[in-house]
């Protein structure tokens, strides 16, 4: 076997396309009750898909007053776009239209070495029309049903990553260490801050850009260190699905809610 | 517009150019599907994700060995960090020209940045209603509620409205035993009632604050009340009890609900 120099797509894709051409039998990584709330809503499972990617990512060395994490994150988003890529040319080699039920995940395999995997599942549109193609979303099928009824339609998975530093001396550092009274620490939340604040910025403004009108964000997440040059590091990143409008082919919503009372054990979110 | 102290200048800038009359009505929002879709159907529209962010430093403050005591410099940092939080949450939420905001979370994390820092945070979907109305409670502040999107419904649909989270806190150190009457127990099946006092005392003061808070916002009752007891990084004697809950007043006099259909779900959750 001839080894892959990186770029466009890893050739065992071929063979997955392949094998799955050849094959009536169809995998999925959906539940049953994911794929009876998709089968409501006219959608069909294809296959299941995979993009994946091993990425070295090293933090910068920082030196006062430089301490450039730029790099660094769009790295990271790298990772994860390029994931997310390789699952949709899959589902379009498939001719699917769709990729529902995306699990987004991260491992460290090594110092510095990072692997990004986009695991979903593949669907198609029987029959009716779907309002773009090549959506793809993190949501599992009862969600993604409940949308279409309810006049939305996903549109994209996406996610936004932003970091920010600020310095804070050793002299602050040991302040800190010595006192016992109550007061909120500006430096920290200042980074905090700004690193969430610029994450969710960027996030509005994808969301835009793949044309929602709107997203439900599925996870946030915020990872703070101290670099060795006494930098405060905070890390923001905001995933989730962006939705659009969409009623044209589909039935009515239903008109209200209905009430109902399961008889089992009530319990509570949390 | 002044800026509220903590919002970062570029967040108003761009949560100014989210509100509904100008224009883009892109909303983002952490509630589930099923929250998003009921809470629509309940009369509102989501308006954004807001968040109030702050790093605080808790101060430092040692129980009496053997005596059961509140801990007043922990219990004011718990609450001074809370509202900066939820003050800012609340500013954004402003912002956006919201009514209120729904599915509040209220967390406590303490940060690798320090062993006395923690992150005190508060994350909610701020909402504006469809039909213009009274929802904004009486200090002039955007309704806050940490119910889910279902409860919201179902507490919409039976006649109230969420006036704001209200909270007491408590930390409290709980006295050792004396050495001798320690020793007195060893083998025997006791109470031990210097501790139940404490557990006792430190609950109540939480839940009376509570009630305080509910009493300054004209509620009618709080619901969702969760009474819990935070052992955060104090060690074994020293606990927070905390008491957070949504004061609720009546929409209309009868609070009946549509008789609900009964069904037996074939799965157990």
């Amino acid at each position: 076997m001839t080894e892959w120099d990186g770029r466009g797509m890893p050739p065992v894709i071929d063979r997955r396309i392949a094998r799955f051409e050849n094959s009536r039998s169809r995998a999925s990584l959906l539940s049953a009750q994911d794929a009876a709330a998709i089968k409501a809503v006219d959608l069909e499972p294809v296959g299941d898909v995979m993009g994946c990617t091993v990425q070295q990512i090293t933090p910068p060395y920082t030196f006062a007053p430089y301490a450039d994490y730029q790099g660094y994150a769009e790295a990271r988003q790298r990772g994860y776009r390029i994931a997310l890529d390789r699952l949709r040319h899959e589902a379009t080699r498939l001719h699917a239209d769709g990729v529902i039920g995306i699990r987004l995940t991260t491992e460290v395999q090594a110092n510095s070495i990072e692997e990004f995997v986009a695991l979903g599942t593949a669907v198609r549109a029987r029959g009716g029309r779907l309002p773009r193609t090549g959506f793809r979303t993190e949501l599992p099928g009862p969600d993604v049903a409940k949308l279409l009824f309810a006049g939305w339609a996903p549109v994209d998975l996406v996610f936004a990553l932003a970091i920010r530093t600020r310095l804070f001396s050793p002299q602050s550092r040991q302040q800190l260490q010595m006192a016992y009274d109550n007061f909120e620490v500006d430096a920290h939340t200042t980074v905090v801050t700004a690193a969430r604040a610029a994450a969710r910025a960027d996030f509005g403004k994808r969301v835009a850009q793949a044309h929602g009108e709107g997203a439900i964000i599925s996870s946030m997440s915020l990872v703070t260190w101290s670099d060795p040059m006494y930098y405060l590091v905070a890390q923001a990143g905001v995933f989730g699905t962006a939705l659009a409008r969409y009623t044209e082919g589909r039935p009515p919503a239903p008109a209200s809610t209905l009430t109902i009372m399961p008889l089992n054990a009530g319990r509570r979110r949390k | 517009m002044t800026a509220p102290e903590g919002v970062p200048e570029d967040a108003l800038r761009r949560l100014t150019e989210m509100r509904p009359d100008h224009g883009s009505g892109l909303f983002t929002s952490d509630l589930s599907v099923n929250e998003f879709l009921l809470v629509r159907e309940a009369g509102f529209r989501p308006l954004g994700l807001v968040l109030g962010s702050s790093i605080y430093h808790v101060g430092f403050q040692l129980g009496r060995w053997g005596r059961n005591q509140e801990l007043d410099v922990l219990s004011t940092a718990m609450y001074h960090a809370r509202e900066l939080a939820m003050t800012r949450m609340e500013a954004e939420a402003d912002v956006l020209g919201a009514d209120g905001i729904v599915g509040v979370r209220l967390e406590i994390e303490f940060k690798e940045f320090g062993s006395d820092l923690a992150e005190f945070v508060a994350v909610g979907t701020a909402v504006k209603a469809e039909q213009p109305g009274q929802w904004r409670n009486n200090t002039g502040k955007p309704f806050t509620s940490d119910l889910s999107g279902q409860d919201f419904w179902t507490l919409v649909q039976a006649g109230y409205a969420p006036l704001g989270m209200v909270m007491g806190t408590c930390v409290y150190h709980i006295a050792h035993q004396r050495l001798w009457r320690a020793i007195g127990n060893i083998g025997q099946n006791v109470e031990i009632p210097q501790f139940t006092e404490a557990l006792y005392d430190a609950r109540e003061l939480a839940m009376a604050r509570m009630q305080a808070e509910a009493e300054q916002l004209e509620a009618e009752g709080i619901v969702g009340v969760q009474l819990l007891s935070l052992p955060h990084r104090w060690g074994g004697h020293t606990t927070e009890f905390f008491a957070i809950g949504t004061a609720v007043k009546p929409l209309r006099a009868d609070h009946t609900i549509a008789k609900p259909q009964l069904v037996l779900p074939l799965a157990d959750r």
